[in-house]
């Protein structure tokens, strides 16, 4: 433990009267073929692989129950259960199913248990987070034994990476299953590398090897789930050797378990962008006023405000001082490594001075009165955030107030808690994943004009709109040839960045701790998964 | 005393009844679970499907009749993050929240009355100093402050004791237990005495109160006087008469120890009912909330009867019926 | 009944009736006791003067800089020119100055919600025990009732009815603190109301506020007064819980509490002052407060001086 012993001993010994603080604690060492215990941030709420899609219901559930189309750690498209597939036309693609998957009761893996998974995933009663928006445009046919078509109503270029979201299960266990049949294990039958060994909600998960696996065999023989959302218990239960491996490390962590020599971080910068995004729908505002409070025409209608902002907010010192380094500036709206990333899109430079003048010259030279909002409790550190971009914006003659709250209050507000049942916010931070690793999700949720009808912009709580770039990205949409598509995207990109549709401000880093005889060399997708994790040497 | 038990039981419906309304009322000010969980490539037309198939589209005097007529069924509602029967998700914890607070009452028992006793009888020794400031100090931290130096010193810097968890258990009766394991035990103290620590000082104080209010008192003196060996007129007379707020205070923080382990709970991640409720409230999982709400409602009458049972026993003077009739 | 058992708060009426000056002489009798309301004098001075006392307004935005963010004790400001006696947040918010302004919400809120939640608890508590019946029976179900509710949960509704604040943050601590009182008023007062001279005056046609205010209360003022003790003390922690867990002050303005909860997550990284200086600067409020009031409970029993 590489705690700085003098800090810690003038500080604490103070308090406490400084006991013997130099025992160093056990670690469980791990092996080929044994136990590997993972300390999870979030506690698994279910183990049905179709009911809440998050990131740690995932997780467990990549264990047990395969997907046709695999992603690796950068998020490529890898066989799965299916071992090839091809687009025949824009709206048609066949999958080849691989011979000799077998369930872990030893039933084949078959086209019918393919078709029965994805029609009861989009049909699970209560899901709130459910597979609808990745099935939904979906019909699936059975070609012959080893063939499953899948006909989309538009053409649809992602097909496979939108069933990579999607377990597969026994039709016949799961035809007769009840909901608690998951959590017991009686229905957890997939055909993944790990078979159901316990749940024990909120305590314990545990899996072990399935030996009749068809892929790569994993190193574990078992592996153990703990939830342990409090950051600094997860640390400390991997500096004390209670489990190998943790999710999450707090940034505040990070410095002093890199130089631990017991310990080893892997990293990943995730998918997710994290984001400011203004009221661009209304012409007034309500969190931005005149200085004395009285109502102004919204000023976020006008680019030169939105270009100050950006100007003003020094993201990289944000990244380093704030996320300490669990977070990398953001230029654009998704990360590299994305499809659809635009490498042209460079981070701008800071400058105070210049967005001052910025606006200025839109006509507020003494600023105006405006609320930040956020949560406080989603992402990384996301209160020292916005009180970081508060301080930025007060240096440009903002008079800018932090309303920080917790999750499940923030998202209904920033959803429908506005007059009329609009988003309610002037100014905000929030964040967008593209789960599927791509950029679509973003453009057409979150860049997208809102459209109640085709379900566009769903996620545009700022209603920003721009028909020139709604065509592109619809045009992209439909384009299934990878490099063309690529190519419209990467428009879109710099179309919205050069709007200032959103103010990106950092895509999160997803750092795992582990003992140092343990590799892993991390995802973007935030998953931990046993099975990338390997003996060091 | 059977009637009027009957009538704590029936003022324990009406309690249950409005919290029910005001937690219904509360929740549906808060927020709703759809926005907060639901995917964010699901277009405006899917929302809208859930929040129906919720019922969160109904007014909410529809809702709660609908609560109410799964109620009669003895159906609490199945929990929105957990998809299975509210109350079975909350018996689930249940054990390893009681046991929690049955060892940090236990402890702060063990800890606060012979202490307290101690600086009572003897005022003026040092030591009594040493307790009493000691005392302050424990009900003065906040306790997930406590918490995390716990694990600072005991876990990391000593490694004597696991960070976190419930370690081994053991099934008796159809339920998991820890205490029955050298594993268990060893995840439960750190936990338990984090708990244990406020209460314990609140005792401490009290026992020593009662102790210097009850010595200087003729009684005492006449027992003296007559003859009486020290040990029996402190564990007759002296004990008896400060058992009555103490046990007031562990009988009320017992309750309270359940409500309130879930900062605890949530630093030692200890699988129980406080950090259950957390979360609950994070994601606004009403089914939970409400069926918890009304089991800690059940266990507080249940409490404050027990409680009063003691008082009558403790003090002769106060009658159990006729402290309620009158 | 047995004649041996005296009620263990039951106190002499005629103490009532002590003079000021006595009351304070007999108070600086203990050392303790004057050595306590020394700090108390001294903390509360220096949480009403913070911005005389301090370098920085720690709440204005424009002079924070993240640059300047977790540095050491004794570290100078890269901007502003003046020493960090003892280091900065991860804000660049002086420590020092953060402290005094934070002691200032961290007081505030545990004195005004806990003398709140007496008057309320007590009132409510004496009138229970006093009338009996169903009043006693309605109070003690709210209190039931109240106590039944974690804490968290009471404040989680106010903020989504009000929004967040200090304000709020008081209301949640009255509303979570006030049964407290009234169960221990009640209990005393039940006792005490069965008492010969309370039936006598009923009898005599005293009024009841007489009798509540005359006889039940002074009867109750000693152990109210070990419980308000606790609880200032208690609200303060609670406030630090509620900022724990995201629901207490804003952020922007932190009090003691806050800012040991957002220190705390530097503690394993050796970052200890973040933490280990508002936790001890708590520590010595509350023990200052703890020492009064247990000197002020001694002083209030008549008996210690027979």
């Amino acid at each position: 433990m590489e705690l700085d012993r003098r800090h810690f001993l003038s500080g604490l010994g103070m308090l406490l009267g400084a006991g013997s603080l130099l025992r160093s604690a056990p670690a469980y060492a791990v092996e080929l073929d044994g136990t590997l215990i993972i300390g999870m941030s979030t506690e698994s709420s279910s183990m049905d692989p179709h009911w809440h899609i998050q990131t740690a219901n995932s997780s467990v559930s990549q264990h047990l129950f395969d997907r046709i189309v695999h992603m690796d750690a950068s998020q490529n498209e890898v066989p799965g259960l299916a071992e090839s597939w091809r687009n025949v036309d824009g709206n048609t693609w066949e999958f080849t199913l691989r011979e000799g998957a077998t369930f872990h009761n030893g039933d084949p893996v078959t086209v019918e248990d393919l078709i029965f998974s994805y029609a009861r995933a989009s049909d699970v009663p209560g899901a709130i987070f459910n597979l609808r928006a990745y099935l939904g445009d979906k019909t699936f046919e059975k070609v012959d034994d080893r063939t499953l078509r899948v006909i989309t109503e538009q053409p649809n270029p992602i097909v496979p990476r939108e069933l990579a979201t999607t377990a597969i299960i026994s039709k016949k266990v799961g035809e007769t299953a009840l909901p608690e049949d998951y959590n017991s294990g009686k229905a957890c039958i997939g055909s993944g590398p790990y078979k159901f060994v316990e749940y024990v909600p909120g305590q314990v998960i545990q899996v072990e090897r399935h030996d009749g696996y068809w892929g790569e065999k994993p190193q574990w023989s078992r592996v153990v789930f703990r939830p342990i959302p409090t950051g600094g218990s997860r640390v400390a239960a991997l500096q004390s050797g209670d489990v190998n491996v943790i999710d999450s490390v707090p940034p505040s962590d990070v410095e002093h378990l890199e130089k631990d020599a017991k310990l080893r971080l892997g990293r990943g910068t995730a998918n997710r962008m994290i984001f400011l995004s203004f009221d661009q729908g209304r012409d007034v505002s309500p969190y931005a006023t005149a200085k004395d409070g009285s109502a102004i025409p919204n000023p976020f209608k006008n680019h030169l405000v939105r270009d100050a902002f950006d100007l003003a907010i020094d993201k990289k010192a944000i990244a380093e001082r704030i996320l300490s380094g669990n977070g990398a500036p953001a230029e654009q709206l998704v990360p590299a490594g994305i499809f659809g990333h635009n490498p042209e899109i460079a981070l701008r430079d800071a400058d105070a001075a210049k967005a001052k003048a910025m606006l200025e010259e839109a006509g507020y030279p003494d600023g105006f009165k405006l609320t930040l909002h956020g949560p406080n409790d989603r992402f990384i550190r996301d209160s020292a955030v916005l009180q970081a971009v508060a301080q930025m914006l007060a240096r440009i003659g903002i008079a800018i107030e932090v309303d920080a709250m917790p999750a499940n209050i923030f998202y209904k507000r920033a959803a429908s808690g506005g007059e009329g049942g609009v988003p309610e916010f002037s100014f905000f931070l929030v964040g967008y994943g593209a789960a599927t690793g791509e950029v679509s999700g973003v453009l057409r949720n979150l860049i997208h004009s809102y459209d109640d009808a085709s379900g566009f912009g769903s996620n545009n709580r700022g209603r920003y709109s721009n028909p020139d770039l709604d065509a592109l990205i619809e045009e992209g949409m439909a384009t299934v040839d990878d490099a063309k598509r690529e190519e419209i995207y990467r428009k879109c990109c710099a179309m919205a960045v050069a709007d200032l549709a959103v103010i990106p401000l950092y895509y999160p880093i997803s750092v795992w701790g582990m003992q140092s005889d343990i590799q892993f060399e991390g995802r973007s997708d935030e998953r931990t998964l046993a099975m990338d994790f390997h003996l060091a040497g | 005393m059977f009637a009027s038990i009957l009538q704590r039981i029936g003022q324990a419906v009406f309690v249950m009844f409005c919290m029910t309304v005001v937690v219904f009322i509360g929740m549906n000010l808060i927020g709703n679970p759809i926005d907060l969980l639901i995917s964010p490539s699901a277009t405006p037309a899917e929302r809208a499907r859930l929040i129906a198939e919720f019922g969160l589209d109904q007014p909410i005097w529809v809702q709660y009749w609908r609560f109410l007529v799964g109620l009669v069924h003895l159906d609490l509602g199945t929990s929105y993050i957990f998809n299975e029967p509210a109350l079975r998700v909350i018996m689930q914890r249940f054990p390893a929240t009681i046991e929690l607070a049955l060892a940090a009452t236990f402890l702060s028992v063990l800890i606060g009355v012979p202490l307290g006793l101690y600086a009572g009888l003897r005022p003026y020794a040092p030591l009594s100093r040493f307790i009493m400031t000691g005392s302050i100090l424990g009900f003065s931290l906040p306790t997930f402050w406590v918490g995390m130096m716990f694990i600072l010193v005991f876990s990391v810097q000593l490694g004597w004791l696991p960070s976190g968890g419930r370690g081994d258990t053991v099934t008796l009766l159809g339920v998991k237990w820890s205490f029955l394991t050298w594993d268990g035990l060893s995840h439960m103290l750190l936990p338990a005495l984090n708990l244990a620590l406020f209460k314990a000082s609140l005792i401490l104080r009290l026992t020593r109160a009662g102790v210097a209010e009850v010595l200087p008192q003729d009684y005492v003196r006449l027992a003296h006087a007559k003859g009486l060996s020290a040990r029996r007129v402190v564990f007759v007379h002296v004990l008896k008469n400060v058992m009555i707020p103490v046990v007031t205070v562990v009988g009320l923080e017992f309750g309270s120890v359940i409500a309130f382990s879930v900062v605890t709970e949530t630093i030692f991640a200890w699988p129980g009912m406080g950090k259950l409720i957390i979360d609950s409230i994070n994601n606004l999982d009403r089914p939970i909330i409400v069926a918890y709400l009304m089991i800690i409602v059940l266990l507080f009458v249940t409490i404050n009867l027990v409680v009063d049972i003691l008082y009558t026993v403790l003090d002769p003077r106060v009658q159990f019926s006729k402290a309620r009739t009158r | 009944m047995p004649s041996d058992i005296v009620d263990p708060f039951a106190r002499d009426p005629e103490a009532t009736a002590r003079p000021l000056r006595d009351f304070a002489r007999s108070y600086l009798r203990s050392p303790s006791g004057a050595v306590g309301l020394v700090l108390l004098v001294l903390i509360v001075l220096a949480a009403l003067c913070a911005p005389l006392l301090s370098f920085q307004n720690p709440y204005d935005l424009l002079q924070l800089d993240i640059m300047d963010g977790q540095l050491p004790p004794g570290a100078s400001s890269m901007a502003a020119g003046y020493t960090y006696l003892l280091g900065t947040d991860d804000q660049g918010r002086d420590m020092y100055s953060a402290i005094l302004y934070g002691l200032r919400i961290s007081l505030g809120v545990g004195v005004i919600s806990a003398t709140t939640a007496a008057v309320i608890g007590a009132t409510l508590g004496l009138i229970a025990a006093y009338r009996g019946g169903r009043v006693e029976a309605a109070i003690m179900r709210l209190v039931d009732f109240q106590l039944s509710f974690p804490t968290i949960l009471i404040a989680l509704m106010i903020l989504a009815v009000l929004g967040k604040g200090i304000g709020n943050v008081i209301l949640a601590l009255v509303l979570v603190e006030w049964a407290t009182f009234a169960r221990t008023a009640r209990g005393v007062g039940l006792v005490e109301s069965r008492k010969e001279y309370i039936e006598a005056s009923h009898v005599m046609g005293v009024p009841t506020w007489r009798i509540l205010l005359q006889h039940l209360l002074p009867n109750c003022i000693p152990p109210l007064i070990v419980i308000a003790t606790v609880q200032v003390a208690r609200a303060i922690s609670l406030e630090a819980t509620l900022s724990f867990l995201g629901v207490g002050v804003p952020i922007t303005q932190p009090s003691l509490g806050l800012l040991i909860s957002n220190g705390y997550q530097y503690m394993f990284s050796g970052m200890y002052w973040m933490s280990v200086f508002p936790g001890l600067s708590l520590l010595v409020t509350i023990v200052a407060i703890n020492l009064v009031g247990d000197r002020l409970r001694d002083v209030l029993n008549p008996r210690k001086d027979s």
